[in-house]
């Protein structure tokens, strides 16, 4: 029997038509049920359900359904530490200096690294030629996908690619089969709880755990209005982002965004401004990380705002993001400080605009000089006035641990902002879920011993006695921090995964100290220990 | 590639294409063509060794066949070049480890070593299967093969190469002998079906089991209630065998689209009524190959001492030390050996029992005794499989798990959280799937469905088909690879 012999006999003839009979008719059966084109976005047919990345698949439809009624011509763009970026107060700050008209939108998605967001560009810029200038806020760890996040899944979906023109069969199956559609974006769901999923879920319900409330009960008077018009970017009221993100190394593909989005840049005759946006505590690695991204960027024609010379006030942040593995720290704007940011933000781009800075990626404007951004409210420690105001008392009246005339040592080498660590403790404790993390008492207490404690440098020792501070960190004798004039030493211990302590080793065993307390740091999953010196 | 992947299945087609399209001889220089190109697709370092390997074991067998002492010392040049290569790449990560342990225990620097990080795919599977032929060609089983395309597509033969079976030559070279020619509807039908239900065997029932299977159960066993113990392992057997069977059904099929058999490796292992048959039923390959070089020459070895203290041992050490063998060539660790030395006791255990009471045939036992040992046998190699996977304290940790009654109390009286769900059902029901496989597999009918109607043929297929394609979409990420495809 020859082979075309044996094929159009009965069972391979039947087996073919069997499957073409029952796949097509699932195909029809789910057009047939298609939603209008109005719930398009929330049907089953949504092709970009399927990366299960909520923050691309609902700032999309946001972005159609936004066009549909104005014409959008500039986005914000970024992970979430650029959701905070109000776009409003940005173009009418933009059109006071430049005269130049801009209709922005916010669809910064959360946990978006560089390589997402080129391809959530690429998408836009496809089908809306009116976009023209984008302004994309970076920092360290933009560079740094994590493979946890649903992100990548979005990026390297294979249906993302086939729209942004790279061919593959699934790309094209999955744009032309609804029943294909459907199967994958639930199938799995029905057998295995996806990881990508779950961890989504989980960083969910860490930052509901964290519920945070108006802006105004919460010791700031300042409260974002927005545009009637466009009143698609909302801050993150409902939710407080604090996890831990796990880095490893620059991904190559976030790298080679910048190619892709000056590429695409250049093709479409789009205006492309990347944007360091400020962090409370710039640490060394990641600005010179940056400085290697700005240095990238400007190589490929894009404009880099460097902000590291930008001061704002640590309640312009509302946490504190650090990496488990390479220790970039970064904040979230609170609402505070996205009024100031973004008014900076949109001055600033007018006055670039219109000293034609947009054409020369090596102006001296793209590296402001130091300036500090003043708050436009009452510090409170990021404690409700109520609050405030009892712990004002408390300290007066209650704190009995020491006197609060003592200066206490905190030999920490990193000397974080000791006014970002209460704003930072007063903010967590005023969102704190129920149970709370911590005790009103525990609070106050650290709240009171950060504002007595004093870092060496604050201490202004003398040469000698900077000496004397070394041998006692290699000796770990009391009586040379007796000789220095200190009592009491505030000893920080990092995480786990960050096993340096700022204080000697062996300190707790050491029969010259007395450890009086230790309490521990929620917003940056620290411990502090409080030490007499005997 | 990976054999379960589109790009495979375009690979084979392209072979076959031309393959039919040329003589005879011309047939096997393609395929060996094919398989390098096939081992270069994982790394080119693999052909590279595959290639050295080859020339060796050729010129060794022309040697050994010469015979005389300079013929046996090739021969146990040959082992031990074979033996030392396996050991090289794939057990020096271990011995180092250990060197590694006692330097640092005696406070000596602990980096001192670093072992090979690659391995080439399959090179176990070669080893034992050369070092099969150059015996065979010592004790003129065979004569050496001649023709060095034949014998290097004997070593790298594409389908086979990555995970057995492992083919004695005296099976393999005989059909390279001739032209391979598209036979007739038989030959497809009966391949198509052995690729189809191994697609199903490793895709719908072990993927989906392994993914069922919570990362962390073979780890830390401790967070598990007794009855997930149980019915993880469970999981764990059938995703483990139809993985391994899955595979080897794939294999055969592809292989019989070129016209060249290969052996049989599975044979519905889970329905044996003893440990000796467990063993002829599963991964019979290397059983035949542990069979005839370790536990037939040990015995022969022992007995030719005719001593009552020889006959003893005759009876407990080959089978320990045949077990031991095959747990090394899994993988040298004290878990595997534990798994080995376990199957050793049983297998003695079940000779000395035996001994007193000699089996029937099975056509006079009793249907509830033939029934009973298979249930007994089905749960001691269970059993034996949580040191197979899991590192020895996660395996004892394991096996209290499953047996204490105080961890079976506790669950029961807190009222614990219900442990039928999506999950367990439906590993349930593909384990029913796995024992339905077998069935109609058992004893020997390979291709179920043969006489029935095509419109009942069809309706399976496309069972199947749908099956494999809603396994696929299912998985929602990467399948796990092939169980034996690092070894």
């Amino acid at each position: 029997l020859h082979l075309h012999q044996y094929i159009i006999r009965k069972v391979p003839i039947l087996t073919a038509a069997v499957f073409i009979l029952t796949v097509t008719s699932c195909e029809l059966s789910i057009r047939l049920v298609q939603p209008s084109e109005g719930t398009y976005a929330l049907t089953l047919t949504n092709p970009l359900l399927i990366t299960r990345y909520t923050p691309a698949i609902d700032r999309l439809a946001d972005f159609e359904k936004a066009t549909k009624s104005e014409a959008i011509n500039c986005i914000i763009v970024g992970s979430s530490v650029a959701e905070y970026l109000d776009p409003a107060l940005l173009e009418q700050r933009y059109n006071e200096q430049s005269g130049a008209a801009l209709n922005c939108l916010n669809l910064a998605l959360m946990d978006a690294s560089a390589s997402s967001i080129a391809v959530e560009i690429g998408l836009i810029l496809r089908d809306h030629p009116d976009v023209r200038f984008i302004v994309w806020g970076v920092q360290a760890h933009t560079f740094f996908s994590d493979v946890r996040f649903a992100e990548n899944s979005f990026s390297e979906s294979s249906w993302v690619q086939y729209q942004l023109g790279h061919f593959s069969v699934d790309g094209w199956l999955f744009d032309h089969s609804y029943l294909l559609r459907a199967s994958k974006t639930y199938l799995p769901l029905l057998y295995v709880p996806d990881q990508r999923v779950a961890t989504y879920q989980e960083n969910v319900s860490e930052r509901n755990e964290h519920g945070m409330n108006a802006p105004s009960q919460k010791g700031y008077s300042a409260v974002l209005t927005y545009k009637d018009s466009a009143p698609l970017f909302m801050p993150d009221e409902a939710g407080y982002i604090h996890y831990l993100t796990a880095l490893s190394t620059p991904s190559p593909d976030d790298w080679h965004a910048m190619d892709e989005i000056s590429a695409l840049a250049q093709a479409k005759q789009v205006r492309v401004i990347m944007i360091e946006v400020p962090t409370a505590v710039p640490d060394g690695l990641a600005t010179g990380f940056l400085a290697e991204v700005a240095s990238y960027a400007r190589q490929h024609n894009l404009p880099f705002l460097t902000t590291d010379n930008l001061r704002l006030p640590a309640t312009a942040y509302f946490d504190s993001v650090i990496s488990t593995q390479r220790g970039f720290i970064h904040n979230h704007l609170h609402v505070s400080g996205s009024i100031m940011f973004s008014d900076w933000l949109g001055t600033y781009l007018g006055r670039a605009a219109s000293q034609g800075a947009f054409d020369d990626v090596h102006s001296s404007l793209w590296t402001p000089a130091r300036q500090t951004l003043i708050p436009p409210y009452n510090v409170t420690l990021g404690l409700s006035p109520d609050d405030y105001r009892q712990y004002q008392t408390y300290r007066r009246t209650t704190f009995d641990l020491l006197p609060l005339s003592t200066s206490i040592l905190n030999p920490s080498p990193a000397e974080l902002d000791r006014f970002f660590l209460q704003s930072s403790l007063g903010l967590l404790f005023e969102r704190q879920g129920n149970p709370p993390i911590q005790s009103q008492q525990e609070v106050f207490d650290l709240l009171t011993l950060f504002s007595m404690m004093r870092y060496p440098s604050e201490l202004k020792f003398s040469p000698f006695q900077q000496q004397m501070l070394e041998a006692w960190r290699a000796s770990l004798n009391p009586t040379i921090l007796k000789a220095l004039g200190i009592d009491y030493l505030l000893c920080r211990e990092q995480p786990a995964d960050h096993p340096a302590q700022d204080c000697p080793a062996g300190i707790q065993a050491h029969p010259g100290y007395t450890r009086l307390g230790h309490w521990k740091y929620a917003p940056l999953y620290e411990t502090y220990s409080l030490y007499r010196i005997d | 590639v990976i054999i379960t992947s589109a790009a495979f299945a375009a690979f084979t087609l392209a072979v076959l294409i031309l393959y039919y399209a040329l003589p005879g001889k011309a047939q096997n220089y393609l395929l060996l063509l094919a398989s390098y190109v096939f081992l270069m697709s994982w790394d080119i370092r693999f052909a590279a060794v595959f290639l050295v390997l080859t020339v060796l074991n050729y010129a060794v067998a022309h040697r050994i066949a010469a015979g005389g002492s300079r013929g046996r010392m090739a021969l146990r040049a040959g082992v031990l070049a074979n033996v030392l290569a396996l050991v090289y790449f794939r057990y020096m990560g271990f011995f180092l480890s250990q060197a590694q342990r006692a330097f640092h225990t005696f406070g000596l620097g602990a980096e001192l070593f670093s072992a090979p990080v690659w391995l080439p795919i399959g090179l176990s599977f070669y080893a034992v299967q050369v070092i099969a032929y150059l015996f065979d060609v010592q004790k003129r089983v065979t004569r050496p093969v001649r023709d060095p395309a034949r014998f290097a597509l004997y070593m790298v033969y594409f389908p086979r190469v990555l995970s057995g079976p492992i083919e004695r030559v005296q099976n393999f070279v005989p059909q390279l002998e001739r032209r391979r020619s598209f036979k007739d509807h038989v030959q497809l039908d009966h391949n198509f079906s052995l690729i189809l239900q191994g697609v199903v065997r490793k895709v719908v029932i072990a993927d989906m089991l392994f993914l069922a299977i919570p990362p962390d159960v073979f780890k830390a066993p401790r967070a598990f209630s007794s009855p997930e113990l149980l019915i993880w392992l469970l999981a764990y057997a059938f995703a483990l065998y139809n993985d391994f069977a899955g595979y080897t059904s794939i294999v055969r099929g592809v292989s019989g689209l070129f016209g060249i058999t290969l052996s049989e490796n599975f044979n519905a292992p889970y329905l044996s009524r003893s440990f000796t048959e467990f063993w002829n039923r599963w991964h019979i390959t290397l059983s035949l190959w542990l069979r005839d070089y370790i536990f037939l020459p040990a015995t022969r070895s022992l007995l030719r001492h005719r001593t009552t203290l020889s006959y003893k041992l005759s009876i407990v050490v080959p089978p320990i030390m045949t077990m031991l063998v095959s747990a090394a060539w899994h993988g040298i660790s004290w878990h595997m050996a534990v798994w080995g030395g376990l199957h050793g006791l049983y297998l003695v255990g079940e000779r000395l029992y035996l001994m007193r009471h000699p089996a029937r045939p099975p056509a006079q036992q009793r249907r509830y005794s033939r029934f009973a040992s298979s249930i007994l046998v089905f749960l001691l190699v269970v059993l034996a499989w949580v040191p197979f996977r899991a590192a020895l304290p996660a395996t004892l940790d394991y096996w209290i798990g499953l047996f204490s009654p105080a961890r079976w109390h506790s669950y029961l009286a807190n009222t614990p959280a219900p442990i039928i769900n999506i999950m367990t059902v439906s590993s349930g029901l593909l384990i029913g799937l796995s024992f339905w496989l077998d069935w109609l597999q058992y004893p020997s009918k390979e291709t179920p469905l043969r006489q029935s109607p095509a419109l009942i043929k069809a309706l399976a297929i496309n069972a199947a088909l749908f099956a494999i394609i809603f396994a696929i979409l299912a998985h929602g990420r990467t399948p796990p690879p092939f169980v034996y495809q690092g070894f």
